[in-house]
């Protein structure tokens, strides 16, 4: 029960940041002492959502960058229903249930925060940000290593 | 590359939207107010974690937002206004109907001659508007200059007889004539009542003339036709210095009666550098 609760206060920051706006310090401090009871993989669920605040407050490009890879990622999950009613508009100025399920394109996503379609290495560059962030947010939270799950992203193709 | 940790977010993403089966859901009004933008940040965001998990609530959110843009696109059809060169189209077929009308004139004013009449009528206009501005400037300028030669005339005058200015300056009263006769009465010496007559007259703007000697009087024959202001005009050049005459007089004769032709009054004797 304490994790669904904690999942839904998590699902109700990443809509936040997702429209661009600052999470409250409340719900952050909130998430942060229930954290601790959850399990490894719901604990990553949290560090990711704590890196992706950190770098939004950072604000300008790597706030923008953000907010596309969020936007793409989010949009593979959920119904693919929602493809069929795609409005790049509605994204742009939508939070969450807006790109879930939307399964967008790179590009289509980059497009939705006006930033150059072509630009994959923005994709790369803020993956790589983001599992940094991971990693040094774990150690802040949690203080001991770093799980080998989140570690995976390290083993480069 | 980061392919690995790419795919553990998408994991985690997928794993957090995993739906759960919610005991309540928002009504419809909820919903639109979502749509429309219409809710508290906070509120919005605790929806959207809801939606993010409700697969039955995301799909009526979608089908409400596509209601919501059907209705919307209806509306802007209906509101749109029409194209300007349209509304000129129309705004001509209008005015050519009302134009059928009206009773035809005589003769068609064509718009060329319209023009020509108009357009000469505005240069008539203006320039008679520039005329009448350069007539009116140019009285105003006649009218300063000769007011500037007046008060040099007056200038002149005052300096060459030695009388300044009487413009602007009252008579003296009957009364005040009276009070003055009084005072000098009681005077002996023609001389202080000539100063004191003088600097009476000179309040009221009349100077008595300092080429005249009042230390010496003469009897004067009153002829017929004379007045107090002929008499003051041959004995003394000026008409207005009659109430000095009166006063001088004081004892012989009552200034308020007339002079009587064969009567004597005193006059002074002459003027200083030139005998009367």
């Amino acid at each position: 029960m304490q994790a669904e609760l904690v999942r839904e206060a998590r699902l109700a920051l990443w809509d936040r940041i997702l429209r661009g706006e600052e999470p409250p310090s409340e719900e952050l401090s909130y998430l942060k002492k229930a954290a601790c009871d959850l399990s490894d993989e719901d604990k990553l669920s949290v560090v990711l959502l704590f890196a992706a605040a950190e770098i939004a407050s950072r604000g300008g490009p790597s706030q923008r960058h953000l907010i596309a890879a969020l936007r793409y990622w989010f949009s593979q999950a959920g119904s693919a229903a929602a493809r069929e009613h795609l409005d790049l508009e509605e994204i742009s100025q939508g939070g969450l249930p807006e790109c879930l399920g939307t399964h967008l394109r790179w590009p289509e996503a980059a497009q939705t925060i006006g930033i150059s379609p072509n630009n994959y290495m923005a994709l790369k560059r803020i993956t790589e940000s983001l599992r940094q962030e991971c990693v040094r947010q774990w150690e802040k939270l949690f203080g001991g290593p770093v799980p080998l799950a989140l570690l995976r992203g390290e083993q480069d193709e | 590359m980061n392919k690995n940790f790419e795919q553990k977010i998408a994991e985690v993403f997928r794993r957090d939207t995993t739906p759960i089966k919610h005991t309540s859901h928002p009504d419809a009004a909820t919903l639109l107010a979502y749509i429309g933008g219409d809710m508290p940040p906070e509120r919005r965001a605790r929806l959207a974690a809801h939606l993010a998990t409700c697969p039955s609530c995301q799909e009526r959110r979608l089908e409400l937002t596509e209601l919501v843009k059907a209705e919307v696109a209806q509306l802007s059809s209906h509101c749109q206004l029409k194209p300007f060169t349209e509304l000129a189209k129309n705004g001509r077929g209008v005015i050519a109907t009302v134009r059928k009308w009206l009773p035809q004139p005589q003769w068609q004013l064509r718009p060329v001659y319209l023009t020509l009449v108009s357009t000469g009528a505005a240069v008539g206009l203006a320039l008679a508007l520039v005329f009448s501005l350069s007539a009116n400037r140019t009285a105003w300028h006649r009218l300063e200059s000769l007011e500037e030669k007046l008060a040099g005339l007056e200038t002149q005058i005052t300096l060459s007889l030695g009388i300044p200015s009487q413009f602007g300056k009252q008579p003296p009263s009957p009364r005040e004539l009276q009070a003055l006769l009084d005072r000098t009465a009681t005077i002996e010496d023609p001389w202080q009542v000539a100063l004191l007559v003088g600097s009476f007259l000179n309040e009221h703007g009349i100077l008595l003339d300092e080429r005249i000697d009042w230390t010496e009087l003469t009897a004067y024959t009153v002829q017929p036709g004379d007045t107090w202001e002929s008499v003051a005009q041959k004995v003394l050049n000026d008409p207005s210095l009659w109430p000095l005459l009166c006063v001088v007089n004081a004892k012989l004769k009552d200034p308020t009666e007339k002079l009587s032709p064969g009567e004597t009054i005193l006059v002074p004797a002459r003027q200083l550098g030139s005998p009367l």
